[in-house]
């Protein structure tokens, strides 16, 4: 071991001193050891001592190695250091280009990562799946099938109202009622307090509830004492329930309104247990799924009672996707968007860096000609590339933090994203890294390219500069590049615009709606609570303003909805629809128009029967058409279709009007006096203030929230698609600016490299016009290189983000001209860029370009 | 003993000038002891100082080479052919004194032999090392 150290000390002497001395000091710490093998320990004490006197020499070798002017590695890079800095103007234009390229690149993925899917910030995440089926999931389903499916863990939960009281106001607040390994299996710790335990969830146990951090600091005064407490809780399954925990600060629930959450302890297979329950949410034991998964998933559900027929819909989608929809296409096309221009940004800090270190080329060849080791000249070369590089990567951080700084400034909607926003640190090791990489790169591609050359063809081959077919290619590339960003940029705007035209069926500027919710244990009957409902609406009719009352259990243009399948009784065939609870006055409020049948009616008899209307897409399927009073099947039971209304847009803006069924919520007893008022109204003369009256009128303990018109409930609904188009409008922008740097670069250094041609061409006669043409040449390659990306990449990113666009797949003449507008402006872009140096080179001097050369 | 001996190579401030200058150090000075009795190489200079001084100095690589280097910097010590009749081993460079190697050593010589007549002069031999 000792011989070896001695070899590993000798080799850290400076090269130079290797070359002259090297083979003598291993020569002569072999011969000083001749009897080694005798004396043992003699031999390796004065191994050591070799070790140590090699050692303790090393500095005054490297002092003595300096001194004579064989500098080295770092002598080279003091030398690169100075060139550096006699030609500040390229190495500016490099840190320039990198810290944009850094700088957007971290701010649009912070954004886009806040933005488009925030994440829930729960452990391996991707582990996470919601089982998605048409219909419910019970609570003995979900036991069942977790029994069956050993690769995952399930639990069960379900959105719930309460209503809190005796902690100040009375608030109506929404949660969910779960499963008591809920947050075990989520991956969830408490902040304060504990979270569910096993036993919390047994049927008889002590209610317990969880609530959020931001509940505690607004509710509770941020007071630990809070533990304990026994809180008043008005529900349907519990009046009372100690509060065992605070759910840390940082968690972001599955529904962002949830503030409580409470232990299931109902008795498996009770008719409510049954009834109540929609969701089943699984962890897998690894982040592997494979065919098989599904599979299994078929042969579990086949085992249920009664629910054979899931078995073909059931499907495994991530908890992502479930929480963020077809935004997660939208995140994977931004940040594949922003991945391009950060692609683009290199590119021409490639080209930059290849034409300075080009110069360099003859130099590098001649050093090495003379003897100089390749790895010296490539050291030099690499410090020039990676320096200006790495000023560059370290000026673009700063830049992306200063622009995410200003996100709440001009982005809609970026007070929601606001605690999402922060740096991802991948991502800016990332991009630095590439940048710095990418210096190596070039700095090794120019000492091989000088070895493999020789002398002369290397000194040649620097005036002739960067293989130009090459060039033109990766310019092209760029192009289509930002050929592609552009045109989905400016079909997403015109998606938007789209989406802002819609006619939903109705005037939501004219319908105001609030959830209403009646926490007394009296409404816990189905009669009291519709008796209630009614007493509601014909109290708020009242208010001078109002011009009809109705409501419904889920708020209108919002993504929350109820799935159902409707079948006739003589046909095999279903149809599958989102349905609705109403009242029977909300169809008046939304003025839906009646296209067949006649719309319920008060003052029919009492029957068992379950009245509905359909909107014209749902009955068309079933074939109602002039049959109507009918009656047909459902998961819900037998239906009476009274009448068909025409499609009106009952959920949000970004989803298309789907078949739906409007089912009257009088026949379809519900315990719970919890529904969205919908008024229309004269927005001018009603107040809300005298709404919030009259309701306290009917039942002082009526908790009322979420007082919205529709219209801004319509504009919420596509906030994050503007914010997505916003983003990626941003990084069109910065595309096309890379884009037409890269083009000019590329026409700059062609007509350069051709300058003493132009010079020949213009003394023979040419014109300045001819010259500019003969300059402008390349830019019909770039141009035929770029549309055929473009048109690829465009496409690709078509096939991701369809399910964000609106009304475009009607109109292909809508979708052409923004093809023919995104061409236009590419187009323009890279010609003008083209143009300017095209049109200096016409303009030379012939002599001076001839006598340059 | 031997080990304890050669530590005295770490002498410091050994800028090498030529006669008249700073001393020079042991680790230079056996090295152009070793060479004053013609051409040598590194190792055969090693093998010389060992031997005359009875194996009771060595000069390890690290000494050795920084001192041959540090002498060929300051044109003490030049590159020399090879001796005829010496092995012919490539690796091997031989090294012979200049005009100011030569001159160097024995300003390095006087130097010392006046410091020895000093410490005869003060007995410090006869009074065994004490004074």
């Amino acid at each position: 071991m000792l011989d070896a150290l001695l070899r590993a000390v000798i080799r850290a002497y400076p090269a130079e001193f290797r070359t002259r001395f090297g083979a003598e000091m291993l020569e002569q710490t072999q011969t000083s050891r001749p009897n080694s093998h005798l004396t043992p320990s003699l031999g390796r004490r004065r191994a050591a001592w070799l070790v140590w006197d090699a050692a303790r020499h090393l500095p005054e070798a490297y002092r003595l190695t300096f001194r004579e002017g064989h500098y080295g590695l770092f002598g080279e890079a003091v030398q690169s250091l100075r060139r550096i800095l006699r030609s500040p103007a390229d190495t500016g234009a490099v840190a320039v280009l990198v810290i944009l390229a850094v700088g957007i690149v971290t701010a649009a993925l912070a954004y886009g990562q806040a933005v488009l899917r925030p994440g829930l910030g729960l452990p391996d995440e991707s582990q996470l799946v919601i089982l998605e089926s048409e219909g419910q999931w019970s609570r003995a389903d979900v036991e069942m099938l977790d029994r069956g499916l050993p690769e995952v863990e399930l639990v069960y939960f379900n959105g719930w109202g309460h209503s809190l009281v005796g902690v100040g106001d009375a608030i109506q607040l929404r949660g969910a009622l779960t499963s008591s390994n809920y947050f075990e299996v989520l991956g969830v710790r408490p902040g304060i307090g504990r979270l569910f335990l096993p036993a919390d969830g047994l049927p008889g146990a002590e209610p317990v509830v969880v609530i959020s951090h931001e509940l505690w600091l607004t509710h509770f005064g941020a007071d630990t004492a809070a533990i304990g407490r026994i809180l008043d809780f008005r529900s349907t399954f519990h009046t009372s329930a100690r509060l065992v925990g605070v759910l840390p600060r940082h968690h972001q629930p599955l529904e962002p309104d949830w503030k409580v959450w409470t232990a299931d302890r109902s008795e498996a297979g009770s008719d409510w247990a049954d009834r109540r329950f929609r969701n089943a949410l699984g962890r897998r034991r690894s982040d592997r799924a494979d065919r098989g998964d599904l599979a299994q998933l078929t042969n579990a559900i086949a085992t249920l009672p009664e629910r054979r027929e899931r078995g073909a819909s059931a499907r495994w989608v991530s908890l992502r996707h479930w929480r963020f929809g077809d935004l997660e296409q939208g995140a994977e096309l931004f940040a594949l968007a922003a991945l391009a221009v950060l692609g683009m940004a290199m590119a021409n800090v490639v080209m930059i860096q290849n034409a300075r270190q080009l110069t360099r080329l003859g130099d590098a060849a001649t050093r090495i000609a003379l003897g100089a080791s390749a790895r010296r000249v490539a050291v030099g070369i690499a410090v020039d590339s990676c320096l200006p590089v790495l000023l560059g990567a370290v000026g673009g951080i700063g830049l992306g933090h200063f622009l995410i700084s200003l996100a709440p400034h001009w982005l809609p909607g970026a007070e929601q994203i606001r605690t999402h926003l922060e740096v991802d640190w991948r991502v800016t090791a990332g991009a630095a890294g590439l940048a710095v990489v990418s210096g190596l790169l070039v700095a090794l591609a120019v000492v091989r390219r000088s070895v493999r050359l020789g002398l002369g063809r290397s000194i040649a081959s620097a005036r002739g500069g960067l293989s130009r077919r090459w060039a033109t290619t990766l310019v092209g590339v760029q192009v289509g590049a930002t050929l592609a960003i552009t045109f989905l940029s400016s079909l997403l705007f015109a998606s938007i615009a789209n989406l802002s035209r819609v006619d939903p069926g109705f005037d939501p500027g004219a319908v105001l709606s609030m959830y209403v919710y009646a926490s007394g244990d009296e409404y816990a009957e189905p009669e009291t609570a519709t008796a209630l409902c009614s007493a509601i609406e014909a109290a708020v009719e009242t208010i001078p303003g109002v011009l009809s009352v109705g409501s419904s259990h889920t708020l209108p243009l919002t993504r929350e909805r109820w799935s159902l399948r409707v079948w006739r009784a003589d046909r095999p065939d279903t149809a599958s629809a989102n349905y609705r609870m109403v009242s029977l006055g909300f169809f008046e409020s939304l003025e839906l128009a009646l296209i067949d049948g006649r719309l319920p009616d008060a003052a029919e008899p009492p029957s068992d029967e379950i009245r509905v209307v359909l909107n014209r897409r749902l009955a068309a399927p079933l074939g109602l058409e002039g049959r109507l009073p009918a009656l047909v099947e459902s998961d819900l039971g037998t239906l009476r279709v009274v009448g068909v209304v025409e499609n009106s847009l009952q959920h949000d803006l970004a989803s298309v009007r789907g078949p739906e069924a409007l089912v009257l919520a009088e026949d379809l007893p519900w315990p719970v006096a919890a529904r969205y008022l919908t008024i229309s109204a004269d927005r001018s003369q009603l107040a809300t203030s005298e709404v919030r009256q009259v309701l306290t009128a009917v039942d002082a303990d009526l908790a009322v929230s979420r007082i919205v018109w529709l219209d801004d409930v319509a504009s919420a609904s596509i906030s994050q698609v503007t914010q997505l188009s916003l983003l990626l409008f941003g990084l069109a922008l910065a595309a096309l600016l890379l884009g037409a740097l890269g083009v000019w670069g590329s026409a700059a250094q062609a007509a350069r490299a051709r300058r003493r041609e132009f010079g020949l061409r213009c003394a023979l006669g040419a014109t300045s016009a001819q010259l500019a043409t003969h300059a402008m040449a390349p830019i019909g390659r770039i141009l035929a290189v770029g549309c055929t990306v473009g048109g690829v990449l465009g496409l690709l990113g078509l096939s991701l983000i369809s399910a964000q666009f609106y009304g475009l797949s009607d109109s292909r003449s809508l979708t052409a001209s923004i093809v023919g507008a995104a061409l236009l402006m590419t187009i323009t872009v890279a010609v003008v860029a083209a143009w300017v140096p095209a049109r200096s080179a016409s303009r030379l001097d012939p002599m001076t370009s001839l006598r340059a050369d | 003993m031997r080990y304890i001996l050669t530590s005295r190579f770490d002498i410091k401030g050994d800028d090498v000038t030529g006669p008249g200058n700073k001393p020079l150090t042991s680790a230079s000075f056996f090295v152009l002891l070793g060479l004053s009795s013609g051409p040598k190489h590194g190792v055969g200079i090693a093998n010389d100082v060992a031997q005359r001084t009875d194996g009771a100095t060595e000069l390890g690589p690290g000494s050795l080479y920084t001192a041959l280097k540090r002498l060929l910097q300051a044109e003490l010590v030049e590159e020399a052919d090879a001796p005829p009749g010496a092995d012919a081993d490539p690796r091997r460079n031989y090294y012979c004194l200049t005009e100011s190697g030569h001159a160097a050593l024995a300003a390095e010589a006087t130097r010392l032999s006046q410091l020895v007549e000093i410490t005869k002069d003060l007995r410090v031999l006869d009074s065994g090392g004490r004074s």
